[in-house]
């Protein structure tokens, strides 16, 4: 039997029930929440039969969100896979590198100037992208790049963020400072349907997935990688720029939802061992389920008040995680 | 076709030399050992020949190839490499550790056939893993480690072998069972081993040639007759040393 099918049949009970998690977490996002809609009332908006205030509240508003969520999800726990085989390094997550503080200072800047809607997410964007070109460029140094040298840069940096961060908070007058914390912490209330994330997620995947065996060998350490074949270098690169813009990209639809890209890679880790070709593509499903599951209830839970969706992540990912631990000790 | 030649190759790591105008040419089922004191620069040299640093000056050919003029796959699919150390970050099996050693032959796409599946095992069979397959490499002990990564230069299967102090975390036994396994392999495919070695004894036994770094740039190569003798060891250690000869066994001991 060759490998793929004895791997995919030693772990298909995960994988089935991954592909049920997706498109069950969607139903439980459009179906829960302040009006709360039955399932034959779900399954008549969704084949179309339905024409009132409920399709709008359902295709409007909680798909979309729905969608964000999920494609978020999905990038946070690619990005964070990548970084943790780039950086070598369990501890890695997608904003370990600055990425996601270089967003936050765009944005909050641009909220301190009034600045809203695209502008913000352009404002975003663009500080996730100096972030990334400094990070790579102070790395690079006189030639080496190893991961010790990256991670020390890109943790400077992000420290340098923080400061700036802490900063824009000071001198902001009250009124914005609750919209503020809400970006830092992660927000899909404000955001609008957005298919660049979906395209992004997609680009990511499709460009990760034939790499993915040559990340197995990089995980070995870089002269064993470079030994078996692997161009170390220029696959660093590829992997720098993939993670980096997909953590860009999540950052600028959500803000900073911490967790999911730390923890989920783990997750699946213990679960479905550290082949990247079976770990990426469940890392990507079940981030991308556990946050629309996550979102739904930020929304639900305490309503009217709407949590942010990075307490929920922490809360149900805490637990889960540790349980997975313990039992994998034994 | 020799397999494994270099012209006039100079290698220095930090400043210090470790071979200047080496001119080796290593044949099909030839054993080479290199010899030399701490910090002389053995595993550079290995690393040197494995493409895996650039020299100072002069030409490395593989099977009269410019090891410049190849890809890094090309290369992996000729010269395997043992390390001195691995460190595994995240855990995985022993069998797909091994497998890792068919890497240079899949593309993108590619999975690991029943064949390869086939080798690891057989790999892990010869280094005596049998049984060991799904255990997680990070909890195996040092012998075990380092067994398994002898299976996985077994999978990879180059036709040049270069390895770096194999004889490294492993018991009296296994020592000569895997270096025996490895000479014998060569022997019988016509393939070429060079190793880094400590132990003179297992130079003395398993090597037909060797190469002695001397430090400063000084080095000697040659046949193992031409090049263990008391004197030149003595020489190359800063040590006094004795040859005893017992039953053809040819054994050197530090006075």
């Amino acid at each position: 039997m060759a490998y793929y099918q004895s791997a995919l049949r030693y772990h298909r009970p995960v994988i089935i029930l991954l592909l049920l998690l997706a498109p069950l977490s969607f139903l439980f996002a459009m179906a829960v929440g302040s009006v709360s809609i039955s399932w034959p009332q779900l399954w008549a908006i969704l084949s179309g039969h339905e024409n009132d205030v409920t399709y709008n509240l359902v295709m409007e508003l909680r798909l979309p969100r729905a969608v964000n969520a999920f494609t978020t999800g999905g990038m946070l726990a690619l990005a964070g896979t990548l970084m943790q085989v780039l950086l070598r390094n369990p501890l890695a997550d997608p904003y370990i590198l600055g990425v996601s503080g270089g967003a936050s200072v765009g944005a909050l800047g641009a909220m301190l100037f009034g600045f809203g809607g695209l502008w913000l997410n352009g404002a975003a964007f663009c500080g996730a992208l100096l972030s990334m070109i400094m990070v790579f460029s102070l790395a690079h140094g006189n030639g080496s790049w190893t991961p010790t040298r990256l991670i020390l840069t890109g943790v400077v940096v992000a420290a340098g963020w923080g400061a700036l961060i802490s900063f824009i908070l000071a001198i902001s007058p009250n009124t914005n400072l609750r919209g503020m914390l809400f970006w830092l912490i992660g927000d899909l209330s404000h955001t609008d349907s957005s298919s660049t994330g979906i395209i992004i997620l997609v680009i990511g995947i499709a460009l990760t997935l034939p790499m993915s065996r040559h990340l197995n060998v990089l995980t070995r350490g870089e002269l064993k990688a470079s030994a078996l074949g692997v161009s170390v270098t220029t696959l660093r690169i590829q992997i720098y720029f993939i993670a980096s813009l997909l953590t860009a990209s999540a950052v600028t639809i959500v803000g900073n939802i911490g967790f999911v890209g730390l923890i989920v890679p783990h997750l699946v880790r213990l679960i479905v061992g550290n082949d990247q070709r079976i770990l990426i593509p469940a890392a990507v499903l079940l981030g991308a389920s556990l946050l629309v599951i996550a979102d739904t209830i930020a929304r639900t839970v305490m309503a009217p008040t709407q949590l942010p969706i990075g307490v929920i992540t922490a809360l149900i990912g805490v637990p889960v995680f540790l349980y997975l631990l313990q039992r994998s000790h034994h | 076709m020799s397999l494994l030649e270099t012209n006039n190759l100079v290698v220095s790591i930090g400043g210090i030399h470790v071979c200047h105008d080496l001119n080796i040419t290593i044949e099909p089922g030839q054993c080479w050992g290199i010899l030399g004191k701490n910090g002389s620069g053995k595993t550079t040299l290995l690393q040197t020949l494995a493409g895996l640093r650039s020299p100072d000056g002069g030409d490395i050919l593989v099977k009269g190839n410019n090891l410049n003029h190849m890809t890094r796959k090309q290369i992996s699919q000729c010269i395997g490499v043992l390390f001195q150390d691995y460190n595994d970050i995240f855990p995985s099996t022993v069998l797909e550790t091994t497998l890792i050693g068919r890497h240079p032959y899949l593309n993108a796409w590619q999975w690991e056939s029943a064949d390869d599946v086939e080798l690891a095992r057989s790999a892990l069979h010869q280094v005596e893993m049998t049984g060991m397959e799904s255990r997680i490499v990070t909890t195996l002990s040092g012998g075990e480690r380092q067994r398994v990564e002898v299976a996985t230069l077994l999978t990879q299967d180059p036709p040049i072998l270069l390895l770096d102090e194999p004889t490294n975390h492993l018991d009296l036994n296994h020592q000569i069972a895997i270096i025996k396994t490895l000479s014998e392999r060569v022997t019988d495919r016509q393939q070429a081993l060079v190793m880094v070695l400590h132990d003179i004894n297992i130079a003395a036994r398993f090597c037909d040639h060797l190469i002695l770094l001397f430090g400063n740039g000084i080095s000697q190569h040659g046949t193992k007759q031409d090049m263990m003798t008391e004197k030149q060891l003595e020489q190359l250690y800063g040590h006094p040393i004795r040859h005893i000869r017992d039953e053809g066994i040819d054994a050197f001991l530090p006075a």
